[in-house]
């Protein structure tokens, strides 16, 4: 319902995107070929992939302590709270994994994660800066506009832009550290959060982003990113926090060759075509299309229907809602 | 998990009463206490009272030469 009264991401009647995020971005950077299954066809997988149920929900879980201990609520009440919506969130999930790390990601490990998190931050040292307005920087979205846009977009040439690129995100969570406001991104993972993880995190689409929108949302110095990262293990959760910079520098590169990443995607719009990036594949586990790419060109399409559903297209424009799925708790006053 | 933890796991969670959700926080606060202590005892090797293996006695490791300083 949202998405048919939400704005497209996309100039009227053509394939040209104008509104961008780093999912977006990430996969038009990672294959173009993965970007027009997602974002121009609107394919996606029958099931979702357990890897991101899990961190929808862990996010939405500590989400939704923070909101409980906003009330009022004393941590154990918060803590029941928290993990009596969780429950009923995931009742009906039935994780299928495929691979060991999806092993990994069961529901009494993913409840188990959660309320280690809060037991070990329960005084977390990063404290939720807070806004101008008074409100505490939670799950901050973001839309600006970026100071150019598509080339069909100008009324004509050299003449002012009558719809400039967007860049549209959301941020988990802004925090206060050691007298420094940093944007702190919560990471689920099965792998060992040591310098290896946190190094492939510079440079990083989705973490430059969050640097760059930082500072423009908030209109503050942002001194990096804190990647709040939770080890999945089979008997234990893990909780490390690592921290990624961006110097001015490194964002205005950022920024110039973005404006060459998006001048790339018109071209493929225009065309009609956006070509396989074949070194991607098996990037990142596998890609979900490898299947499909693997095939001859003219039965694609059988298999995208087998394997796939057209539903609802990605849209860097609808804000992230977090679904209110705390209970009404009698004697409360909210 | 404990039997009684597993049992509530596998009802309706809106049949959980705040008794019921409580043993499951506690059992679970519970473990990470455990969890972190364990932690702490391992890193510090205070309380591990796992015997120690000496890899050299059993010739998995070989004896490094004892360092002789030269004087100049």
């Amino acid at each position: 319902m949202k998405a048919d009264i939400a704005l497209s991401p996309f100039l009227p009647g053509t394939h040209i995107q104008y509104a961008w995020d780093s999912t977006s971005l990430g996969w038009l950077k990672t294959c173009p070929r993965l970007y027009q299954y997602h974002m121009i066809d609107g394919w996606s997988h029958l099931e979702t992939p357990i890897h991101l149920r899990f961190g929808i929900e862990y996010h939405q879980a500590l989400h939704d302590y923070e909101k409980t201990k906003n009330k009022q609520l004393k941590h154990v009440e918060a803590l029941r709270e928290t993990v009596r919506v969780l429950l009923i969130r995931i009742a009906d999930w039935k994780p299928k994994p495929h691979t060991k790390s999806e092993e990994l990601k069961t529901k009494w490990n993913l409840l188990r994660t959660v309320v280690w998190y809060l037991e070990k931050f329960r005084d977390d040292p990063a404290e939720t800066f807070i806004q101008k307005d008074g409100t505490p920087a939670m799950e901050v979205s973001f839309k600006f506009e970026l100071d150019w846009g598509p080339a069909g977009s100008r009324a004509f040439p050299q003449g002012e832009w009558t719809q400039p690129y967007l860049l549209c995100g959301h941020l988990d969570r802004i925090v206060t550290f050691s007298d420094a406001i940093f944007v702190m991104d919560r990471k689920t993972t099965t792998s060992t959060p040591g310098s290896y993880y946190f190094d492939n995190f510079a440079p990083d689409n989705q973490m430059t982003i969050y640097s760059f929108a930082g500072q423009v949302v908030l209109d503050a110095p942002i001194k990096g990113v804190i990647i709040d990262a939770a080890q999945v293990g089979k008997d234990f959760s893990r909780f490390v926090r690592g921290f990624t910079y961006r110097t001015p520098d490194q964002i205005e590169e950022w920024i110039k060759d973005l404006k060459e990443w998006l001048s790339l995607a018109e071209g493929y719009a225009t065309e009609g075509y956006w070509p396989q990036n074949d070194t991607a594949c098996n990037k990142f586990g596998g890609c979900r299309f490898r299947e499909i790419c693997s095939k001859s060109p003219h039965v694609r399409e059988k298999f995208l229907e087998a394997s796939f559903e057209k539903g609802e297209r990605w849209n860097p424009l609808i804000p992230r809602e977090w679904e209110s799925t705390m209970p009404s708790i009698p004697g409360l006053v909210t | 998990m404990p039997n009684e933890i597993d049992q509530l796991m596998l009802l309706d969670p809106l049949n959980l009463s705040d008794v019921d959700l409580d043993k499951i926080v506690d059992y679970l606060r519970g473990s990470y206490k455990t969890h972190e202590q364990a932690a702490k005892f391992s890193k510090s090797g205070e309380a591990s009272d796992k015997p120690k293996i000496d890899l050299e006695k059993i010739g998995l490791v070989k004896a490094k030469p004892p360092l002789v300083r030269r004087k100049i």
